[in-house]
């Protein structure tokens, strides 16, 4: 489990002081998917790098599995970074080095501690062979062993860095912003690859992103930063279906946002998600009670033959027939919320 | 032909090439490996750099800057006494591989200063991410990360030896530079001087050309096809621009 309690950043420049991150209090629960999502700028990037200590906070407690990063030594901060593997926006790999030269890398910074004997050793030449190896496999990339990074593409490399990422098993993967730098179907693949890992490894994974599809599509939990503060957090099926905080209405949902102030009247904000069959509500009010409404906004999906999403619709000016929009729509177990 | 340049002969001008290589190799491998350290710790103890000593920092950075700023001959002159104490003599080759290694060192210095520096930040930082001490990251990253542009860096400093060492004549060193200067200049014999000329310049085309070739060779990021260098580009600049946002 990691623990953020009351971390605080502060850099100071040039007789200056930036205020990265304000008492940030998070817990990332084992096997979770936790995405971190804000503008640039909001701190997410230094968030993620107080929970390897890349960043030691100004204030503030980092715990992993109970154990406060900010007071232990050195040694066992290296040691602890092992278990905590870390990908990036621009994949940083080492360019001189082949794939599976650095995916070996890890292994050869790091010791392990056989059961037969007392002292740690470094990894065997063959063991890492042989770890390279499933990694590669795991990745997909076990062909392009002996290629240079110049001779990848963007999502090769960002597989090289996540089998890099995993070859010493960690138990945590932190993704600063990992697809940000990938066209939509490279980051489909990545993500997919995330999943997988998240599922069949059990590897708890924090994914740091500015895109709501990401955390949209793998995300288990989410915590929204807004100007180096939490703005809000909680399971992604809650937090998207209603935000609270005015930056995650304005990240989750600003074209509805958008939609509800630039019209006037009563409006109805109905939240779909997944909890109703796909069953037409909409064309049932027209069809059951002739009332045609108006959609101002609709965005809404079909998964698995369950609808998510939002929709916006303009309340008749005749109360009698806005009661009846809203009985039918209760009846529908639709969740709804009146906006003005 | 003057009669200095068949006094020479053949054997008089290898002798020249011999002395003048034998000062430049020496005091440049010397110079690299008392630069390399010394760049590396300008590197790592820089006030954003892995192991921040800004004093230390300053310090060797005042030093290298001072021995870098005085020009060779004057140098030369200066460290007479120095050499005299350090090497037993402060005349002959010797001494002239010994002033050699101290305008030179400080010139490395800041050269792997700026070719570790180039090794891209988010690079280390993923070294970091993985528990890797500041050792590890000189010898596993940053050294062989740095290795093209630090084989450049090589080149470059071992030319400028060569150009130093033609200052041999000063001290009663030899090589080319002397018979040039001591030698050809005062009897007026302008076809060694030339041929002294000639010969350098085909000394530095030779080691310019071979370092450069190795520097290309062991250099990853542009091997391959057109298409893959093209490809490897705009990524490199991307790497520049990393974003943190603060």
């Amino acid at each position: 489990m990691i623990e953020l309690r009351h971390v605080k950043k502060v850099y100071s420049a040039n007789g200056g002081e930036t205020v990265a991150l304000d008492d940030v209090d998070l817990t990332i629960e084992d096997g979770a998917v936790y995405g971190i999502i804000g503008l640039s700028g909001a701190g997410k990037s230094t968030l993620v790098r107080c929970i390897n200590l890349l960043e030691r906070p100004t204030e503030g407690q980092v715990l992993i599995d109970g154990e406060d990063l900010t007071k232990v030594k050195k040694k066992r901060l290296l040691e602890i970074r092992r278990s905590i593997g870390m990908i990036f926006q621009n994949f940083n790999l080492l360019e001189q080095r082949t794939v599976e030269a650095n995916v070996r890398f890890p292994l050869e910074l790091a010791k392990v501690r056989r059961t037969t004997a007392a002292k740690e050793v470094r990894y065997t030449r063959e063991e890492m062979r042989q770890r390279v190896g499933e990694l590669l496999e795991l990745v997909g990339l076990a062909d392009k062993a002996k290629a240079y990074p110049s001779q990848l593409s963007g999502g090769q490399k960002q597989r090289v860095a996540i089998a890099r990422a995993l070859a010493t098993k960690p138990k945590y993967l932190l993704c600063d912003e990992a697809t940000s730098a990938l066209d939509p179907n490279t980051t489909q693949s990545i993500l997919g690859l995330l999943k997988n890992i998240n599922e069949t490894l059990g590897v708890t994974i924090v994914v740091i992103t500015h895109e709501m599809k990401v955390v949209e599509s793998i995300c288990t939990d989410v915590a929204v930063i807004d100007r180096s503060r939490v703005a809000e957090r909680g399971k992604v099926s809650e937090v998207f279906s209603f935000p609270q905080s005015e930056i995650a209405k304005e990240l989750i949902i600003p074209n509805l946002i958008r939609s509800l102030k630039s019209t006037g009247g009563k409006k109805l904000r109905l939240v779909f998600n997944g909890e109703i069959s796909d069953t037409p509500v909409i064309s049932g009010l027209a069809l059951r009670y002739g009332i045609a409404v108006n959609i101002l906004y609709a965005d809404t999906k079909n998964i698995d033959g369950k609808t998510f999403g939002h929709m916006v619709i303009a309340l008749p000016d005749d109360g009698e027939k806005a009661e009846l929009v809203k009985r039918h729509l209760a009846a529908q177990n639709v969740i709804f919320k009146e906006e003005l | 032909m003057s009669r200095l340049f068949s006094q020479l002969g053949f054997e008089g001008f290898a002798l020249g090439v011999w002395e003048t290589l034998y000062m430049t190799v020496v005091s440049a491998a010397v110079a690299y490996l008392i630069g390399l350290p010394l760049g590396i710790l300008l590197c790592i103890t820089d006030r954003d750099g892995l192991k921040p000593v800004v004093w230390l920092n300053k310090i060797v950075g005042a030093v290298v800057n001072i021995l870098r700023s005085i020009p060779f001959i004057i140098l030369i002159v200066a460290l007479i006494p120095v050499s005299r104490a350090i090497v037993g003599t402060s005349i002959g080759n010797e001494a002239m591989i010994f002033m050699l290694i101290v305008a030179a060192a400080p010139y490395v210095a800041r050269m792997v200063e700026s070719s570790v520096k180039e090794v891209d930040r988010g690079v280390v930082e993923a070294a970091r991410s993985m528990g890797a001490t500041t050792f590890q990251i000189i010898r596993k990253v940053y050294l062989p990360e740095a290795k093209p542009s630090l084989i450049v860096g090589a080149v470059i400093s071992t030319v400028t030896v060569i150009g130093y060492s033609a200052m041999a004549g000063t001290v009663a060193g030899g090589g080319l530079g002397a018979i040039a200067v001591t030698q050809a200049r005062p009897s007026n014999a302008e076809d060694v001087i030339w041929l002294c000329v000639a010969l350098i310049v085909i000394i530095v085309q030779i080691i310019q050309e071979l370092g450069m070739w190795v520097a290309k060779r062991t250099d990853r990021r542009i091997r391959g096809s057109k298409k893959q260098r093209k490809a490897a580009k705009p990524h490199k600049n991307q790497d520049q621009n990393k974003e943190i946002s603060v």
